[in-house]
């Protein structure tokens, strides 16, 4: 049953109220769905952003009544139960299956039958893919087998379906992924989802961009050196050896938010600014990404691995001492690449792009260093002084903006010195900054894709990393380069940027 | 003295005859003192933030008092330089013109400590012919201007120009030009008709420079908005078959009927005679009961095949009954009068639904379709 749109909801803060639905989330009992997925429902719940009639039927391998999960649900938006909170509880229903036996299914089907008939409303579900992806073939095959997939991308009733990244292995696998999804989903049916387009932030990038008069006339070769894009990590691998190694940070960090967030920089301003229009831009950067010549792809980049150092003041291990990295392993936990896009905008600006872990400190920034002036007419103090202008986007934390700039210190010659203008989300905006899945969640619920990742943009960036792939396999090493932990990379990656004229900066 | 009482540490200074000159060196020396009375270990410096002018004008003590923790509130999320004006009797204070400065300091993360401006202002009428030259220069350069004012809208003439002999009708006619927002409470309109008339004219000024007006009351109506917006989706109703509705609302005998009931009134009309080509009728039944006149405790939507359905406010919550099946509870807390101002200063886009409401109820004199009850 389809029903027309309610006037009486235009203009209410809570414009946007999905469909009635039932969220199905497998992998109900791991680690995804308690950290993030519930406290982000609880927020939308809190707010009143979740339809009525919503229900949530949790999946997973272990054996749990509805009651028990409850319990976990409420352990998991707080130590102390907050208000509302059992009757958040009471949406959760849980179903306990292997996904890889058929027996799952039919179990599955009857429950959302159940549930959709006690709250007398359309079978709309959103599948929620929250396991590792390895789990991801018998979910779908089941999810067909069992016939509880409406194939039309039609109104009511709908299903759509969200999944976790990795997003494939290699480019290969990405596409066999692709095609499997496809073989069950539309393409508009699919919400891949990477989180760091739900931070508000992320999004700031664009609103900055394209809702100031002043930054994009200069935001192009002409006027830009060259882009720093950092995402450190403090962390280490702590308990994710076993997906790590087969990762590193070129498939954890590289080829997803690291593309992103290059994406995003360096679009064209979509029209319309919403849905396929922004996926469309951003697909167009990914495709003038300059390919990597696989005989010179080595002098594109510098990996590494951390070696044991300190972190806050404690002693750390190195990557290969972790438990479960092997002691000869060369996965890398810390990546540079320098990228070109050939394209009339950005033709010639290098963008420099470094991820690591066990960095000094957690940050995330985007970095546009402007060109110096053509000439030195003022004399600067200390070595600071006419520096070129940076502008910063902080992702995380400390979010904000900032714009470095010479100005004349006091006195009667004058000298100048590098200044920082700051802006702090969290000082001109008191409130708290969403968590990305809240935004995410709702959009998927809502039929938005616009913050979700197409097909063509994930086989486009898995297309420019290949070689980087290919030519690891086809050259191994037997050792990396290493940082010390608590450091911002290896010695090799300074001189490696030092060929190029720049420097790292330092967070 | 209106003193900040949400926001630590504040620096009140002294109240004193002011000049522009003399608050901008207080203002200095209070930012100056909020840096060093910071954090002893130096770790948490001091931020100072505005995204907005905000300017209140008040009669008295209690109501500067409770402007002042609403700006404590206020400075939470919206940073702002905050110009409180106390309006007070003659020989309420020696000077004219009388005025502090303090501030509202808040931690955000990270252990940064925000701080923003607050300045008091208290004028007897003799004070009135200086407020503009004092207040308009303390105005924050490019950002916007709200004006708390809640008796405006009564001060206007027709055409929507202040008018004398009522106070402050100087000071408004100046702000005017300055201001982006004014925030009236059609709640202490005792003549409905001429609130609703007169606030409809600021409203429909023609673009420009000058305020446009929001209703604190309309704000308040935003619970049952959303209410009757989530009943017919819950009870999945096809809007186009809502052919009336009756709102219930606490009324004093022999008065008018107050403004907030026909704001509903006037949205629902505007909303639904769309989707039913214009067969919607909105009714206002006053009923006896506890609460201040105005407050809304039911409304029924007549829907067409001789269905109804009802929504009753009954502690903290909206309990909706449909087609004899079981109630549904939909919880609805009902928000304090400091907090829906902080909202309304928070979004501060023009509501246009607002004004389309307002129009509604504005013409329902003329039509009939508000039945004024026994």
């Amino acid at each position: 049953m389809t029903l027309p749109t309610n006037p009486l909801r235009e203009g209410l803060p809570r414009e946007r109220m999905p469909d009635p639905a039932t969220l199905v989330i497998f992998g109900a009992s791991g680690d995804l769905t308690r950290r993030k997925l519930i406290p982000a429902l609880f927020r939308l719940f809190q707010q009143r952003h979740l339809p009525p009639g919503f229900r949530v039927v949790g999946v997973g391998r272990r054996e749990m009544s509805d009651a028990e999960f409850a319990a976990e649900v409420l352990a998991a938006i707080g130590p102390e139960p907050p208000a509302r909170g059992d009757e958040f509880a009471a949406l959760f229903r849980y179903v306990a299956g292997d996904f890889t036996h058929a027996d799952t299914w039919p179990a599955l089907a009857a429950r959302l039958t159940k549930v959709e008939t006690e709250a007398n409303r359309p079978s709309n579900r959103l599948f929620y893919l929250a396991t590792p992806p390895e789990a991801f073939e018998p979910i779908l095959r089941g999810l067909a087998a069992a016939q509880l997939v409406a194939r039309e991308a039609k109104k009511s009733p709908w299903s759509r379906v969200v999944v976790e990244k990795p997003f494939g292995q290699d480019l290969e696998s990405a596409r066999a992924l692709n095609g499997l999804i496809s073989g069950i989903f539309d393409e508009s049916q699919i919400f891949r989802i990477d989180h760091y387009l739900g931070k508000e932030t992320v999004q700031n990038i664009l609103v900055f961009r394209f809702g100031n008069g002043i930054f994009e006339p200069i935001w192009n070769r002409s006027h830009v050196d060259h882009v720093q894009i950092t995402v450190a990590e403090e962390v280490g691998v702590e308990s994710r050896a076993g997906y790590y190694e087969k990762a590193g940070v070129l498939r954890d960090v590289l080829q997803n938010h690291l593309m992103q967030l290059v994406s995003l920089v360096a679009m064209e301003p979509p029209m319309p600014f919403r849905g396929e229009a922004i996926r469309d831009e951003k697909v167009k950067v990914i495709r003038a990404l300059k390919p990597l010549d696989p005989a010179t792809v080595a002098t594109h980049l510098v990996r590494a691995q951390y070696a044991a150092g300190s972190i806050d003041g404690g002693a750390v291990p190195g990557y290969r001492e972790e438990p479960g990295v092997a002691p000869d392993s060369m996965t890398e936990s810390w990546l540079a690449v320098r990228l070109e896009i050939d394209n009339w905008r950005w033709a010639g600006v290098p963008f420099y792009l470094r991820s690591g872990k066990r960095m000094p400190r957690r940050a995330t920034e985007i970095a546009i260093q402007f060109k110096k002036p053509p000439q030195q007419v003022f004399e600067a103090v200390g070595p600071d002084g006419l520096t070129a202008n940076v502008l910063t986007l902080r992702i995380q934390p400390d979010e904000g903006i900032a714009l470095r700039f010479g100005a004349k210190r006091p006195g009667p010659d004058i000298r100048t010195q590098a200044v920082k203008m700051d802006f702090m989300y969290g000082s001109s905006f008191g409130t708290d900054i969403p968590e990305a899945y809240e935004r995410l969640i709702l959009d998927a619920l809502l039929g938005d894709a616009s913050l979700f990742i197409r097909r063509d943009e994930i086989e486009g960036a898995w297309g420019w990393v290949q070689p980087i792939l290919d030519h690891w396999a086809a050259a191994p090493k037997t050792r990396l380069p290493t940082y010390e932990a608590g450091h911002w990379g290896p010695p090799e990656a300074d001189s490696w940027i030092a060929a190029d004229g720049r420097e790292w900066r330092n967070l | 003295m209106a003193k900040p009482v949400s926001g630590i540490p504040v620096f009140p200074t002294e109240s004193r005859s002011v000049s522009v000159r003399a608050l901008e060196e207080e203002l200095a020396s209070l930012w100056k003192s909020v840096a060093e009375a910071r954090d002893p270990s130096g770790s948490t410096p001091v931020t100072r933030a505005a995204l907005l002018t905000l300017i209140a004008v008040v009669p008295g003590d209690d109501a500067a008092q409770w402007m002042a923790a609403a700006v404590g509130r206020l400075t939470e999320g919206t940073p702002c330089r905050a110009i409180i004006v106390q309006l007070e009797s003659a020989g309420g204070v020696p000077e004219p013109l009388a005025a502090f400065v303090s501030a509202h300091c808040h931690r955000v993360a990270g252990g940064r400590q925000v701080c923003c401006e607050q300045v008091t202002i208290r004028a007897t009428p003799a004070g009135d012919a200086h407020l503009s030259n004092l207040v308009l220069p303390l105005l924050l350069p490019d950002l916007p201007v709200v004006l708390y004012w809640p008796e405006v809208a009564l001060m206007m003439a027709p055409e929507a120009r202040p008018v004398e002999p009522a106070r402050g009708a100087q000071f408004l006619c100046d702000l005017d030009p300055f201001v982006d927002q004014v925030i009236l409470d059609s709640a202490l309109a005792a003549e409905t008709g001429a609130f609703l008339s007169r606030a409809l004219a600021l409203a429909e000024r023609p673009q420009g420079p000058g305020m446009r007006p929001i209703d604190l009351n309309w704000v308040r109506l935003l619970p049952w908005r959303e209410a009757l917006a989530d009943a017919v989706d819950q009870c999945s109703i096809d809007p186009m078959t809502i052919i009336g509705a009756t709102i219930e609302t606490i009324s004093q005998p022999g008065g008018s009927l107050p403004v907030r009931p026909r704001l509903l009134a006037g949205w629902l009309r505007e909303r639904l005679a769309r989707s039913t080509g214009g067969a919607f009728r909105a009714t206002i039944s006053p009923v006896a009961g506890e609460g201040p006149a105005g407050r809304i405790v039911g409304v029924q939507f007549d829907i067409a095949g001789g269905q109804s359905m009802a929504i009753q406010m009954e502690s903290g919550a909206l309990v909706v009954t449909h087609a004899g099946g079981d109630p549904i509870r939909i919880p609805r807390p009902i928000d304090p009068d400091d907090d829906l101002l902080c909202r309304v200063i928070e979004r501060r886009e023009t509501d246009a639904y607002f004004v389309r409401a307002l129009r509604m109820a504005a013409a329902d004199d003329s039509d009939g379709a508000i039945d004024p009850g026994p």
